[in-house]
């Protein structure tokens, strides 16, 4: 029972960088209706920006800001450079798009960096653990679990009062309209893009800290996940991107949990054999709204 | 290259260069031994090496590739073999079974008579090319004794396996009065598999117990389920064991150590790269791991190998592993030259029984399993330093593969 909440507040703690990432996802796709495929190597950004600030001597924290910036700028260009320009192709078209540019961008991490992964140094305090009765929990994964949902709370409360925010939610429902109500679409989609970097340096920063290193190919995983995330909670919604992260985190730590040894290795194929179960049962996903497109 | 007499003239003090020095004295070029630079002419013989170079390999088949062609350097300066300049053929395969498969048939095409195999799982579909065209094939930095069996009879292990770096880290466990031991293991590779395997057998036969078993996924990122399980672990165990290996082993130990578990952890060969470090001292401080060498003990020939690297690249190779790819191009030169001929099959009779003294330790073929009985050794993590422990025996007892 104890190990079963340990590791449930394991899951949760995963599931909650799962689900930070999944929103960002999420925000561009709800406004543009682009999967953009090259939000992983935002992540990888983040580890990059990270490693060279505290190589240079910056603190854990400078780093970790530093990162998010780089990574709310970096998508912000990916953006004015690649989508921009593409604005009106189908989503195919720029699905591949970003797909071109995530793996252009490992290449020129490879190249210019190393193939070769680069130790990020993280504070003391990271090795240290609280105890909650019985319960001993790294300070890192509750830490991570508090940045997550404040992040989204904060989040959730601009998307609801602001000016902004309000925009963005018109912009996601009926973009041509919201357009005509005098709405700049192209400041809302900038908008939706920085948003969408900085939940991606929130989420780089967290994964980071967890795995305290980083490769060309950092971002994949995560993006892998987030992406499950986002279907699995419902296309185009908002809180259902972040259900799907938490249960795909819950899903993950549990499997590799109580699976038996010899089926551990294919944990992965069962947390998605899990996800096409739901899929089939809900098509629209968790959180989807059933749309009837007109032909 | 141009290099300076003093240099070559040091590098000519190593026991298995002298080989190759000497052997330049015997044909035709007369190379000489107080370091008259005489480079070999004729057909060059062409060893390939269908590497990963830049993914999840490249900690392996990167320093493989430096010492190699180090030690090709140095054999084709000094008259070669049998008169013959050494053709290191490389090309990064990126751990893609299919550019592998490429790579090997090409090499073999334009004459390559040898080949190194990759440390990752394409090394199987190398294999299959290599002993169908009757091309050895070694297995690289890859230490799993199954790989030659796997392959079939062109394959070749010429480093210490992992039977024998199992019981060696098993004879250490007891030796520290270890009497209980948890076992970390991931069944998606060979290594990972078997490892705790051979670890248990000569554990358990010499009086200790096992109290624990689990799995971790390769390349997870996250081992914080795994984690959990083993602080959790009824009763609580002496010492861990796992075949974990970089760039997952500094995650873990940061997790394992974030989850305020201090026991003594013991590893394998996985994690000869300077890459450990990062996980910092207060994670890997005291973790002890077996290897097919130790660096850091001062040792004449591992320090005139490594003074020579840095006169020639300005740098330290990428890891210590680099010293085992000096040694195998080494061991084929004497075999090529004992033999007298450079064609496959003279190669394949030859390393088969090949015995040599090597900066890295003496090899001794068995032409049966056509792996090499070579001992272990053991390094101790001293905060982010790799220290050598005292040399290990070969093991009393080495289980089957």
């Amino acid at each position: 029972m104890l190990e079963f909440m340990q590791q449930l507040i394991n899951g949760f703690s995963l599931g909650s960088i799962y689900a930070v990432l999944a929103l960002g996802l999420a925000m561009v796709y709800s406004t543009l209706g682009i999967l953009n495929f090259a939000y992983g190597e935002l992540i990888t950004i983040v580890g990059y920006t990270m490693y060279f600030a505290t190589q240079a001597g910056a603190p854990f924290l400078l780093a970790a800001g530093l990162g998010i910036t780089f990574a709310a700028i970096a998508s912000l260009l990916m953006q004015l450079a690649l989508f921009r320009p593409l604005r009106g192709a189908s989503f195919v078209t720029l699905l591949f798009a970003s797909f071109a540019l995530s793996q252009a961008l490992q290449g020129v991490f490879r190249q210019a960096i190393s193939p070769r992964a680069r130790g990020i140094a993280v504070p003391e305090i990271f090795s240290t653990f609280v105890t909650i009765g019985d319960i001993r929990i790294g300070f890192l994964t509750i830490a991570t679990l508090i940045i997550a949902l404040t992040s989204m709370g904060i989040l959730a409360v601009f998307m609801r009062y602001s000016r902004s925010g309000l925009q963005m939610r018109a912009a996601a429902i009926d973009l041509t309209t919201t357009r005509l109500m005098g709405v700049r679409a192209n400041r809302v989609i900038l908008g939706a893009f920085a948003i969408s970097g900085i939940l991606a340096g929130i989420a780089g920063v967290l994964w980071m800290a967890r795995t305290t290193q980083v490769t060309p190919t950092s971002g994949f995983t995560p993006i892998l996940i987030a992406f499950i995330a986002v279907v699995l909670g419902g296309l185009g919604s908002i809180p259902g991107a972040v259900i799907g992260g938490y249960i795909f985190g819950v899903l993950e730590v549990f499997l590799q949990a109580y699976l038996p040894i010899g089926l551990v290795p294919f944990q992965f194929a069962m947390a998605l054999i899990a996800v096409s179960v739901l899929l089939y049962l809900r098509p629209e996903g968790l959180m989807g709204k059933r749309i009837e497109e007109k032909v | 290259m141009k290099i300076s007499k003093a240099i070559l003239a040091l590098v000519c003090t190593i026991p298995l260069v002298l080989t190759a020095c000497s052997s330049g004295d015997s044909t035709d070029t007369g190379a000489t031994a107080d370091g008259d630079s005489t480079a070999a002419s004729g057909d060059p013989i062409i060893i390939g090496f269908a590497a990963d170079l830049s993914s999840t390999y490249a900690y392996y088949d990167q320093p493989m590739l430096e010492g190699a062609q180090l030690a090709v350097d140095e054999i084709n300066e000094t008259g070669g073999v049998l008169g013959r300049p050494l053709d290191l053929k490389v090309v990064d395969i990126r751990n893609d079974p299919a550019e592998a498969t490429k790579a090997v048939q090409e090499m073999i095409d334009e004459g390559a008579v040898y080949l190194i195999g990759s440390t990752g799982d394409v090394i199987a579909a190398e294999g299959a090319i290599a002993c169908e065209a009757g091309v050895p094939i070694s297995t690289g930095d890859g230490t799993a004794p199954t790989l030659v069996d796997d392959i079939g009879e062109c394959a070749f292990q010429v480093l210490m396996n992992d039977t024998i770096q199992g019981a060696t880290a098993a004879e250490y466990a007891l030796a520290q009065g270890y009497k209980t031991a948890f076992l970390l293991g991931s069944p998606e590779y060979a290594y990972t598999a078997n490892l705790p395997g051979y670890f248990s057998e000569v554990f358990t036969a010499g009086g200790g117990e096992i109290v624990g078993e689990t799995s971790f996924t390769i390349g997870a990122g996250d081992f914080s389920a795994v984690v959990t399980k083993i602080a959790n672990a009824d009763p609580a165990p002496d010492v861990i064991f796992t075949p974990i290996f970089v760039p997952d082993t500094p995650v873990f130990m940061r997790q394992l150590r974030q989850a305020g578990v201090t026991l003594p952890v013991i590893s394998t060969d996985g994690n000869l790269d300077p890459s450990l470090a990062d996980a910092g001292a207060d994670a890997i401080d005291g973790m002890v791991f077996t290897a097919p060498v130790c660096t850091s003990d001062g040792n004449e020939d591992i320090a005139a190998f490594y003074e020579t690297y840095n006169a020639r690249n300005g740098s330290d190779p990428s890891s210590a592993v680099a010293a085992l790819g000096y040694d195998e191009i080494n061991i084929l030169a004497q075999t090529i030259e004992t033999a007298g001929a450079s064609d496959s099959a003279s190669i394949m009779a030859g390393l088969a029984n090949a015995q040599y003294d090597g900066i890295t330790g003496r090899t001794e073929m068995n032409p049966e399993t056509r792996r090499a009985n070579k001992p272990a050794a053991m390094i101790l993590m001293e905060g982010t330093n790799f220290t050598c422990l005292p040399a290990p025996a070969f093991p009393s007892l080495v289980p089957a593969p």
